[in-house]
């Protein structure tokens, strides 16, 4: 390294002392790319301080120039800077001609739009794009995961540490509460089935719709923000749009191939700090004496003290380990006038840390062009991948949840004697996995748990130019899915003893398959109506419909089961899938935009779509929404063109109307449902399962977006400043109603919801030499949620699931709703609360529970520098998040009533005499002692704590290799990084990991309680090295 | 150009008329009817449809008295100890109900769930084709009788009782009527008594005196028993309860248990059924009897007290009575627990035999009647529990040591299904001020918190705070 710099320092030296005092002149013409003379093009002798402006024929001409080895400099704002090292000789002219290319990053990016491209120039909307590189960066179980800290005002919250799970995402903060609140995902134009609650939370995880698209196969996502961007999707627009692009073979010239692999090492960001055996026991004999009681307290699970003693079991170091990652894929592309083609093959074997916990994702996908004739071409994207989920129970199902709780340790994993029952049975051998209390080890050792996900998404498309501008497209898109949910229970765990034998080997299995599909027409026409006004119509219509059956459940039992269904289909002949519900709902759509542009420096959109949908009530069945929306170029108006300073200036607004139809399928007519078993007295039986509401409609979002867009000094900096306001109305509430109508919930659209926010982004380049580039880019959102009205609904009437998160008028969506805890009492060792009017008591109370607290935090954003070094490179993405809480709801039992539960650390600091001024009360088995109707009551502020971080979330140090030869395989490029994700957070909070999406119940949940962790496991942390290699 | 202009427009005309001609009928999306989904509108249209309905209203009814319903009201008398690992009991038992108590309120949803699918079948009735008019009359008793049991339990669970105030305004519980998902106000205690006697008035005009293991006219009478002993009204229950037990549709049963299988108590006019399925399995409607009483596994969630084992054994546990219980000891720690729902199946007596005999007894000794049939009622009853004479009556016994007998017979005979818990709050309303473990009949905790929905603007919950 060292003697590289020098040689090139000895290099330049030597141009340097070659100058010598002659002059020469240096001239030429300057034209733009289809050969037009440019004028006002800058052309610089680099080091110097002349240079000289094109004229009106794109002429220009340098004087005095220094004999020798010199560098022109070409630059004008749009076009690339072009460097040319010329020698000038001690006599005579040198005449240099330069064709401009236009800059495609700065003023000819297009942007992927819902039916189409745009050129972001002329962009109207908000759309964030976030390209391929920076989506396989970060390793993560699914694409989303990437998307964090990239783009303004796209809150991302990353799954917990289980293999698969998925992120939470909020675009502009929530403006939905029993609606899904989630973006819409657009996967090359079909909007896919995206269902967070197919396997319900079997085993504390939810389902990851994403899971199985492959990272590496997406070109670019676009983050559709506002209504001018997402009002072309309507009636599913309002929470934003995820446009994902995959890779194609456009632009290929041959062939080319690209091999990456990645391999990985897996840990959790933290782990709880659990009591050991001898510090357990000793508080739970503390709490047995305070209790009033003698003598030694009888423990959980028949041990004896001596056995307790004796035992020291630690269930962290049990349920985890260091999990591997690898990832292989291989792409291919080729490309001629008339075909081009991408061909990619991909395997992701994806370890959690968590101790037989993995998610492997095989994919395949084929995407193809064919160019029929000038008028026609057909395309085709094919793709097709399974994702193999190895389960383990977690959180409030067991596992590494257990081990924060009910796993204590004076629990053993195995006997150590053979145990008998009273008639003298063997119960248990020695080596038997112990039975009389939670044992993670013995729950996961005998059951085998895979969640199998197939999915195809495909779709082929026609594009047809009857004349000049005219462009007709064609499109039909299949999204096709199944999950089957296979599990097998050891008889030993279904039994807990060797004496019994009623109950043998277990195999079950649940189902769902999904069909989505949707057939579009558009057509598009240019008008240019002359040199300065141009016209775009576009004109589509659109049906879609998904079809979902619950295949039901199945289970077979028997001494001759050792598997799970999937490895042994045979399992169930003669046995049908029942078959349980079918839910089909279609939308039609039509759908129109016409853009305006006049002289390339004013813009203008509108769009409008019409959504009829099955989903809606008889009294509402179409929905229509409008955007409008302006843009100005201001750095093109004249008094701006050579501004030194500002080298681009745009304005835009937009006004418009996005809708959200996420919401289950036969609200308007209701269903009665037939049992598919006998009931009771062995006879079949029917009931009303959801009543009709023939009004039931869209929640409806009125969205209004104003953004400033500035680039400085040719662009080295850019910035762009957004503010939005967005009001939702129609809000869609899953109702629960009084209990005594005996209707568990109902469907109604009421409600308000408003969010207003703040998005500043800048990206600059702060070093750009020829040797090092130093690139930052900042974002920073800011919003401000509030539900403005509730339809009358009482706080309770809209519930978070079981988590104490509520809807209240006049705070934001989802606040905590709790009891609020003063302290312990330093005299009498009890929990002091508030009651509602803030008055101290030893009770607590339901009735005294205020809201507190927020989901959605308050500002978020990243910074992300890369540094480049030659061939070396460095990057280093920060994200953050400012102003929410979390409620750590498994401290009101680790660190609450004294109970069969481990207990955390923290615990130490409690009240044992009169002045201890402690965190936590007087340590006692009995709820009354804490002013509590029972243990799981303990909601309280306590548990309330600050959601602050931020957090290193990526840091890679990466090598490019330039074209290079082994043998006669040529090589385009290689290049290798290592990388370290999550492995540095900055907080205050002190449970595991500030960064929350626990496993939710249902939609409300998902929505209200994204920052509640309840045994949830933390985040993963990971070091990775990549390499990459184009051939 | 011109030529082009057209063809423009046509292109946009035909894709946009596409998207315009979108027929109104692709969006009539209904319940694909495979999947045992049924439209609103084809739900009950032939009398097979009706009776499936009513299955409904049973099959619910199972889930709700199968030991959900009795058990967080019998928390409350002075029958068990302090539950053990069982939170949602332990804070009932601690008379700290709140509106999370998830056993509390999954108890009073499956009640007023059967009354919802009571008043489906109410309403439906009427569109029924080719309903027989014997048909429709039975259906609506049931219907009827379904809503005023459950509306009884409701207001004895959730509600003080009747005559805690002079003239019953005290608050009671929403009465539904509807199956509608509206908010109601809060009725009046004696309202809610009105619209069970209704109710039962009409379930008795309407009910056959048999219906396999359904409600019965008899059933509606001895429940109707049940009401206006709970209301004082003792003449009536007298008159009722005699009316039943002459009626001989059951017969005085040997056995002391009554939670029997295969068949049900033979003394019991209305139970819940736990029925043999053809593949050799139960489909056991006893879950939450069999779950926290169940001795086997040493430590059950409930457990009874020291005085009501004492009197329960004073003749040993070598006779019926004594049999039912158990002594243990673990670690010097004794606890006193029934054998009674050890077993896999078992039916729960809802209505019976003994219970009428002990109402006609007591209100025999109320009224100040002649006591000859209450001491026999009473002396059947312990000679069967002690199998002998040694603890009967005097022919010459007064109505005060009727009365004592009565209650305490009913507390031994059922333990568990609440009817102490009832028994205590309506000698605590006629003024008695009995002692339930130290806590007056009419504090706070002493009834049950509804879950946090119930509340509205004009239903105010039960003040919490405890006893």
């Amino acid at each position: 390294m060292i003697k590289l710099y020098a040689r090139s320092i000895l290099f330049l030296l030597c141009i340097v002392s070659s100058s010598t005092l002659l002059a020469q002149v240096v001239k030429g013409t300057v034209t733009d790319e289809d050969g037009i003379p440019m004028p006002g093009v800058t052309i610089r002798i680099d080091g110097t301080t002349q240079g000289a402006s094109a004229n009106m024929n794109g002429e220009y001409e340098i004087k005095n120039v220094e004999v020798g080895q010199q560098t022109l400099i070409f630059s004008f704002i749009g076009f690339k800077e072009y460097r040319e090292t010329i020698q000038v000789p001690a006599t005579g002219e040198v005449v240099v001609n330069h064709q401009m290319e236009g800059d495609a990053q700065q003023l000819d990016e297009y942007i992927v739009v819902g039916y189409g491209v745009q050129r972001k120039k002329e962009v109207t909307g908000s759309i964030a794009k976030v390209d391929s590189k920076e989506i396989t960066d970060i390793p993560a179980p699914s694409f989303e995961a990437a998307l964090q800290g990239k783009a303004a005002g796209v809150q991302v919250t990353q799954g917990s540490g289980l293999a698969g799970s998925g992120s939470v995402i909020r675009v502009r903060g929530i403006a939905s509460i029993s609606a899904g609140g989630d973006p819409l995902y657009v996967v090359d134009g079909i909007p896919i089935v995206q269902d967070y609650f197919l396997a319900g939370n079997r085993g504390a995880f939810n389902n990851n719709p994403l899971a199985t698209i492959n990272p590496n196969d997406i070109a670019s996502v676009e983050v559709l923000k506002d209504a001018a961007a997402t009002g072309i999707y309507g009636s599913r627009g309002a929470n934003g749009v995820i446009l994902i692009t995959t890779k194609s073979g456009k632009g290929a010239q041959g062939w080319s191939f690209n091999l990456s692999t990645r391999h990985g090492v897996s840990m959790p960001t933290a782990n709880p700090d659990m009591l050991n055996s001898s510090e357990w026991l000793q508080l739970y004999q503390e709490a047995w004496e305070n209790d009033g009681n003698v003598g030694l307290a009888p423990l959980p699970g028949g041990r004896t003290w001596e056995q307790a003693r004796n035992t020291d079991t630690d269930w962290i170091d049990e349920t985890t380990r260091v999990g591997f990652k690898q990832a292989y894929n291989f792409s291919s592309t080729y490309g001629n006038k008339w075909f081009n083609w991408m061909l990619s093959v991909g395997y992701d074997d994806n370890q959690s840390y968590l101790e037989s916990n993995a998610y492997k994702r095989t994919s395949v996908r084929n995407n193809f062009n064919f160019t029929l004739s000038d008028k026609v071409s057909i395309g085709a994207n094919l793709s097709l991948s399974q994702g193999v989920n190895q389960r383990v129970d977690a959180a409030w199902s067991g596992g590494y949840g257990d081990a924060m709780s009910t796993a204590l340790p004076i629990y053993p994993i195995f006997y150590t004697e053979d145990v008998y029952n009273s008639n003298g049975e063997l119960m248990y051998a020695a080596g038997d996995y112990w039975d009389q209390g939670s044992n993670p080890v013995r729950q996961r050792e005998l059951t085998e748990w895979e969640t199998v996900e197939r999915r195809m998404i495909n779709n082929v498309s026609i594009d047809y130019k009857p004349f000049d501008n005219m462009f007709i497209k064609g499109y039909v898109g299949l999204d096709l899915m199944s999950l089957d949910d296979d599990k097998f229970t050891d008889t030993f765990l279904r039994e807990g003893n060797r004496s019994t034998n009623e109950l043998p080997n277990l195999t079950e299995r649940w189902a769902n398959t999904s069909v989505n599909y949707n057939i579009n027409l558009t057509a598009n026409y240019i008008h240019n109506l002359d040199d300065k006004n141009s016209f775009t119509y576009m004109i589509g219509g659109e049906y879609q419909e998904t079809l979902l059956k619950d295949l039901g459940y199945v289970s077979v039992a028997g001494d001759d089961i050792d598997g799970l269904i999937r490895s042994n289909p045979d399992y169930l002949d003669g046995v049908d899938m029942p078959e349980i519900g079918r839910t089909n709902y279609n939308f039609i759509s039509g759908f129109g935009r016409i853009n305006y542009s006049h002289a390339d420096k004013y813009f203008a959109q509108f769009t409008a779509r019409v959504d009829g949908s099955s989903k809606f009530g008889d009294n509402n069945r179409y929905g229509f929404f409008p955007s409008v929306s302006a843009g100005w170029v201001i750095s093109e108006e004249d008094f701006l063109k050579d501004n030194e300073t500002i080298s681009f200036l745009k304005i835009r607004a937009g006004w418009g109307l996005t809708g959200n139809a996420d919401i289950p399928a036969y609200l308007p007519t209701g269903e009665y449902r037939l049992s598919s078993q006998t009931g009771y007295n062995n006879e079949l039986y029917r009931y009303q399962s959801i009543a009709p509401n023939p009004d039931i409609q869209w929640e409806t979002a009125n969205v209004v977006d104003l953004t400033i867009e500035l680039g400085l000094y040719r662009d080295r900096i850019t910035t762009s400043l957004s503010f939005y306001n967005k009001n939702t109305t129609d809000v869609l509430l899953n109702v629960t109603p009084q209990s005594s109508t005996g209707v568990e919930n109902y469907w109604d659209n009421a409600g308000e919801i408003l969010n207003r926010g703040v998005e500043f982004q800048v990206n600059t380049v702060n070093i750009d030499k020829k040797k090092f580039i130093w690139k930052s880019s900042l974002n920073v959102s800011y919003n401000y949620n509030e539900i403005v009205d509730l339809g009358g609904y009482s706080p309770d009437a809209i519930s978070g699931g079981t988590n104490d998160t509520r809807v209240v008028e006049g705070a934001p969506v989802g606040a905590n709703y709790l009891v609020r805890f003063s302290h312990v009492d330093p005299e009498s060792g009890r929990p002091v609360y508030l009651d509602i009017n803030g008055k101290e008591t030893y009770t607590w109370d339901p009735d005294n529970r205020v809201e507190v607290g927020r989901v959605l935090p308050k500002a978020i954003g990243g910074f992300t520098n890369t540094f480049e070094f030659g061939n070396w490179n460095v990057g280093l993405v920060m994200v953050y998040s400012f102003g929410s809480n979390i409620y750590d709801s498994s401290r009101k039992r680790q660190n609450g009533v004294v109970s069969d539960w481990n207990m955390t650390t923290e615990i130490f600091d409690r009240w044992r005499q009169d002045g201890d001024d402690a965190e936590y009360a007087q340590l006692s088995r009995l709820p009354e002692n804490y002013g509590l109707p029972g243990i799981w009551d303990n909601n309280t502020t306590q548990f309330l704590k600050k959601g602050d971080y931020l957090r290193l979330r990526r840091l890679s140090v990466g090598y490019t290799f330039n074209a290079f030869k082994v043998g006669s395989m040529k090589f385009e490029s290689a290049n290798i990084t290592l990388s370290a994700v999550n492995f540095l957070t900055f907080t205050n909070y002190d449970g595991l990991d500030p960064e929350i999406a626990r496993d939710f119940e249902n939609v409300n949940d998902r929505n209200l309680s994204a920052n509640i962790t309840y045994l949830t496991p933390p985040q993963e942390m990971s070091f990775n090295l990549a390499m990459n290699l184009r051939f | 150009m011109k030529k082009q202009y057209k063809s423009i427009l046509w292109i946009f005309a035909l894709v946009g008329g596409m998207s315009l001609v979108s027929c109104e009928k692709l969006l009539d999306k209904e319940p694909d009817e495979s999947g045992g989904v049924i439209l609103p509108d084809n739900a009950v249209e032939t009398p097979e449809d009706l009776q499936q309905l009513l299955n409904s209203a049973y099959d619910v009814l199972a889930n709700g008295y199968n030991g959900r319903v009795q058990n967080p009201a019998n928390l409350l008398s002075d029958n068990l100890v302090r539950p053990f690992n069982q939170n949602d009991y332990e804070s009932v038992w601690l008379r700290q109900t709140t509106i999370f108590n998830g056993s509390v309120g999954d108890a009073f949803g499956e009640i007023y769930i059967a009354v919802f699918r009571a008043n489906t079948i109410l309403e439906d009735l009427p569109n029924v084709s080719g309903l027989s008019e014997a048909d429709a009359t039975r259906t609506t008793g049931e219907a009827k009788f379904i809503r005023a049991l459950c509306h009884f339990d409701a207001v004895r669970g959730w509600a003080h009782p009747y005559g805690h105030t002079p003239s019953n305004t005290h608050p009671g519980v929403a009465i539904r009527t509807r199956s509608s998902p509206e908010n109601v106000s809060r009725s009046t205690v004696g309202e809610v008594y009105n619209f069970i006697l209704q109710d039962l008035a009409d379930a008795q005009a309407s009910l056959p005196d048999v219906n396999d293991v359904y409600a019965t006219r008899w059933a509606a009478l001895a429940l109707e028993a049940e009401v206006r002993f709970q209301m004082h009204e003792y003449d009536l229950a007298y008159e009722l309860a005699n009316q039943v037990i002459e009626g001989n549709a059951v017969m005085f049963d040997t056995e002391v248990n009554k939670y029997q299988w295969p068949q049900a108590s033979p003394e019991a006019y209305f139970y819940i059924y736990s029925a043999e399925l053809s593949n050799g399995d139960t489909d056991n409607r006893n879950t939450f009897f069999r779950d926290n009483y169940n001795s086997l596994g040493g430590s059950p969630a409930l457990r009874i007290q020291e005085d009501l084992y004492d009197m329960l054994t004073s003749q040993g546990t070598g006779v019926p009575r004594g049999a039912l219980y158990q002594e243990n000891n673990q670690d010097g720690n004794i606890t006193y627990v029934t054998t009674m729902f050890d077993d896999q199946s078992f039916n729960i007596p809802i209505l019976t035999l003994t219970q009428m005999m002990l109402i006609r007894a007591e209100s025999m000794a109320e009224l100040g009647m002649d006591l000859t049939q209450a001491i026999d009622d009473i002396n059947a009853i312990r000679e069967r529990a002690y199998a002998s004479p040694v603890l009967n009556l005097l022919p010459t016994a007064s109505a005060d040591v009727v009365i004592e007998a009565a209650r305490n017979e009913r507390r031994m005979e059922f333990p568990f299904n609440a009817q102490r818990y009832h028994d205590l709050k309506r000698i605590g309303a006629q003024g008695e001020n009995p002692d339930i473990l130290g806590y007056p009949y009419d504090c706070n905790g002493m009834i049950l918190q509804f879950p946090a929905v119930e509340g509205t603007e004009s239903f105010e919950l039960n003040p919490g705070g405890g006893c």
